[in-house]
């Protein structure tokens, strides 16, 4: 970790948050490498999407992987030590939750020379805010104040303690770019990034790849080790694990296990785990007029065999029986699993429930992905689960990615193929509280708001594990969004490329290319 | 007089390809209007506020009536703007400009090679049936019928690049970069997409081929002694070829726009990738405009294939003067 502060004392107190990231896990030599890190070379890594935009304002949230090479990040979550420190910045404190204070480093400049400093953090921040940037990240800023107080100082007040705040300036709030940049840029600010992160932008082929240079004034002495690194977007998980096998890439991602089984047994290759939390799932609309019958949820999750799944779809992962993976902090059994598999009493519920309603049948629809051949497999297994209740009609309704999104957002389905997927917990405040913004699903569970609220408000490390153990334990009874798999993204990279640092990201895995060199 | 003739006939050309343009404009804009959801939702967050969401659609036009965003786009395509990305927030024009020499050329090359092949392959089959040439052929049109041109794109990856090492699996490097590894990184992508209109091609030509050698002309030229190739290449093929220009031409259009799933096997930077990820994310105003280009292309190709057969067959050009 050349060149890191820890982050000073107060911040231990919000470092103590409790996460249920496991950690990354590589291979024999744990990736890190040894022997004296060698300058020079380019380093390829692939993605599978192509960045919209590298605007400051929205790539922290959407595009990781090519901000962080640019921006930097304000702070960086170590995966291994589990908790949060500084990058660009150099420390994030508090003592009450409500106020925090922001500390730059000095002398840090951005790669056209300008200063990086507290007015350029507010001035990225206040575009943030501002709806017209359409930034993912403005809900962050909600209830959120901030100020200069001196260059290298910015002042935040929330309206309410939230210790987990430091997870925006990892992610949405952590690109700032420079304000004069930005300003000359105009409307094409998203393809002229100009920030004061360990690479510079040399040339972008949208669609093909990104090319980044050295940042010769990065604060960091004598990094990157790297002359340059190249992102290429390769749409295909097979395309992508071919290209690392002809050297065509050095580093590559995936979330499937088998690739990251079959890359371990060809040799060659470090393999590093993030185990995220959530997945993919089915999703329950509560506030449908046939769906938010607790009685007939209850049957279709009692159908529901996350194991056949797996082995049809996933070979080698395991059943689901809970929101979180067995080895979670945060997961208590005691406090509630998934419903296991009880034909009997799913039918049982389902007679109750055509009783109640005086119906004769049901038909429940359930929106899934179409042309992506693994989850059409899945909506039709789960289809023929749920068929498994007599009088019960599961309908499919395929559609592409953007309008299954649409139908999501704006709540206009019964049940849904729906996701969740992050490298922190904090993300299921905004998933499962009564009053979260991705709480499509329309849950309310009391008991889970209580606890939720809890995570943000409390700096004792047991007592957030506590409260997450609840809410785990709740949603996984409750089943609002019944998972099949546990997700961990999986890095893969090739022996010759050594101190690799893992970064988890919303969708799998990538990392901190300035500490990489080649061996 | 027969000025007088041609001119009104090239009128009404002119005049049915501005209607068809048109008619085009206006099914591609109704179209999209179709499509449910808006592409704000594509552009903003799932838990976007209602204040950016009103943002957006002052951004965009969106929040005016349909007809008025019609005129508006169409008076920038009359003007060469044809606007803005909603999601990359780049100038449309200058990106198709800076992504269609790529699929340009990989058309090209492709129609250059299937025809390469198709040609001699097809000729030589009609003049020896059931040899064995003839019979390679139909075993290879055969199996190429049935390979998806994605599942041929990964084979030859597969056996090429990751087994044999002796190509690029993927990328795009300029000309102007690296001639060497520019043509190197077009190699698998051009084979997968020649391989299928090479099949096409060859089926085509050799049905007319075989057609037109029992003809009398080319009995007589036989008569006559004529060599062989002579009366294949000059006395058939040229009369042949009627259909296969026909295809081509359609093939070009439909390549231009139509590579989509190559540029994706292979990662590069042409407007197939483009279009699929503009209409993955609702990106409107690219998708019309690649719909508005393509239309374009079919038109003026369809045109070009028309003025191509009187230079083929001298009876066409008597028909068309008398």
């Amino acid at each position: 970790m050349k060149g890191w502060r820890k982050a000073p004392g107060p911040m231990a107190a919000v470092l103590a948050v409790s996460l249920v990231v496991a950690g990354c896990g590589a291979g024999d030599d744990g990736g890190s490498g040894s022997g004296e890190p060698r300058r020079g070379g380019t380093l390829s890594y692939a993605v599978n999407v192509e960045a919209a935009s590298l605007d400051p304002a929205s790539c922290g949230v959407q595009s990781f992987d090519r901000c962080a090479p640019i921006f930097g990040t304000l702070l960086r979550y170590d995966l291994d030590k589990k908790e949060f420190v500084g990058q660009m910045a150099e420390s994030f404190s508090t003592t009450d939750g409500v106020s925090w204070t922001l500390k730059l480093r000095s002398g840090v400049k951005f790669s056209d020379g300008t200063p990086f400093d507290a007015d350029a953090v507010v001035f990225n921040w206040d575009r943030v805010k501002d709806p017209a940037t359409l930034s993912p990240a403005l809900r962050v800023t909600q209830g959120m104040t901030w100020k200069a107080t001196d260059p290298r100082t910015v002042t935040v007040t929330l309206d309410k303690p939230n210790y987990q705040l430091p997870w925006a300036l990892v992610r949405g709030l952590s690109a700032i770019g420079s304000p004069t940049a930005i300003q000359k840029a105009g409307a094409d600010v998203g393809n002229a990034p100009v920030g004061a992160g360990p690479f510079v932008l040399k040339k972008w082929t949208r669609n093909s790849q990104l090319e980044l240079t050295r940042n010769p004034d990065y604060f960091e002495t004598g990094l990157p080790y790297l002359d340059g690194l190249v992102v290429k977007v390769i749409g295909a998980d097979d395309q992508r694990l071919n290209a690392l096998r002809s050297g065509e890439i050095d580093v590559d991602w995936s979330l499937l296990t088998k690739d990251a089984r079959a890359i371990e047994a060809e040799g060659g290759y470090d393999v590093y785990r993030v185990p995220l939390v959530g997945g993919t799932g089915l999703q329950f609309n509560e506030n449908d007029a046939v769906v938010k019958d607790e009685g007939l949820r209850k049957a279709m999750l009692l159908a529901f065999d996350s194991a056949q799944i797996n082995n049809a779809v996933y070979p080698g992962d395991a059943p689901v029986d809970a929101f979180l993976r067995p080895d979670a902090a945060e997961r208590d059994d005691a406090m509630g699993r998934f419903p296991d598999k009880n034909l009997a009493e799913a039918q049982r519920l389902f007679d109750d429930y055509l009783a109640r309603t005086g119906k004769s049948g049901e038909t429940v629809t359930f929106t899934c992905y179409a042309g992506v051949p693994a989850l059409e497999q899945v909506a039709q297994l789960i289809q023929s689960q749920m068929q498994q209740i007599n009088g019960l009609t599961f309908k499919l309704n395929p559609v592409d990615g953007a309008t299954l999104s649409q139908a999501s957002s704006k709540r206009e389905f019964q049940t849904i193929m729906g996701a969740t997927l992050s490298q922190e917990m904090d993300r299921l405040y905004d998933v499962f509280h009564s009053e979260g913004a991705l709480n499509v699903m329309s849950y309310a569970n009391p008991k889970v708001d209580e606890a939720l609220a809890v995570t943000r408000s409390s700096n004792d490390r047991n007592e957030v594990t506590t409260a997450y153990k609840t809410v785990v334990g709740e949603i996984s009874k409750d089943g609002p969004l019944r998972t099949w798999r546990y997700q961990t993204g999986h890095l893969y990279v090739k022996k010759k490329v050594k101190g690799i640092v893992v970064a988890g990201t919303n969708s799998g895995a990538s990392a901190y290319f300035q500490y990489a060199w080649l061996g | 007089m027969n000025a007088a003739r041609a001119l009104s006939r090239h009128a009404g050309s002119v005049a049915r390809f501005l209607l068809l343009l048109f008619l085009v404009t206006v099914a591609v804009f109704l179209l999209l209007e179709l499509i449910p959801g808006s592409p704000v939702d594509a552009i903003l967050p799932p838990d976007a506020t209602p204040e950016q969401v009103a943002a957006a659609r002052a951004q965009y036009g969106l929040d005016q009536p349909l007809w008025e965003r019609y005129f508006s786009w169409m008076g920038g395509v009359l003007q060469g703007d044809l606007g803005r990305s909603y999601q990359t927030g780049l100038s449309v024009a200058s990106t198709i400009a800076e992504r269609a020499p790529v699929s340009l050329e990989l058309a090209f090359l492709a129609i250059l090679l299937a025809l390469a092949v198709s040609i001699p392959v097809g000729v030589w089959s009609a003049y020896r049936p059931g040899g064995i040439l003839d019979r390679v052929s139909t075993f290879v049109i055969s199996a190429t019928l049935a390979t998806p041109a994605f599942v041929l794109g990964i084979l030859l990856v597969y056996v090429f690049a990751v087994q044999l090492g002796l190509l690029p699996v993927l990328g795009w490097t300029p000309f102007a970069e690296d001639p060497v590894r520019h043509f190197e990184r077009l190699v698998l992508p051009v084979v997968t997409l020649a391989a299928g209109e090479c099949v096409l091609f060859t089926r085509i030509l050799k049905g007319d081929m075989m057609a037109t050698l029992q003809q009398d002309h080319v009995l007589s030229a036989r008569a006559r002694g004529l060599p062989t190739w002579r009366i294949l290449l000059r006395h058939a093929l040229r009369q042949s070829s009627f259909s296969l220009v026909t295809v081509s031409g359609v093939v070009i259009g439909r390549l231009i726009g139509g590579t989509v799933l190559v540029e994706a096997i292979f990662s590069l930077p042409g407007m197939g990738t483009m279009v699929i990820t503009a209409i993955n994310s609702r990106d409107y105003v690219v998708v019309q405009a690649m719909v508005l280009l393509t239309a374009v292309v079919y038109l003026v190709i369809n045109a070009v294939v028309d003025l191509t057969y009187p230079l083929l067959d001298p009876r066409v050009r008597k028909v068309r003067t008398s």
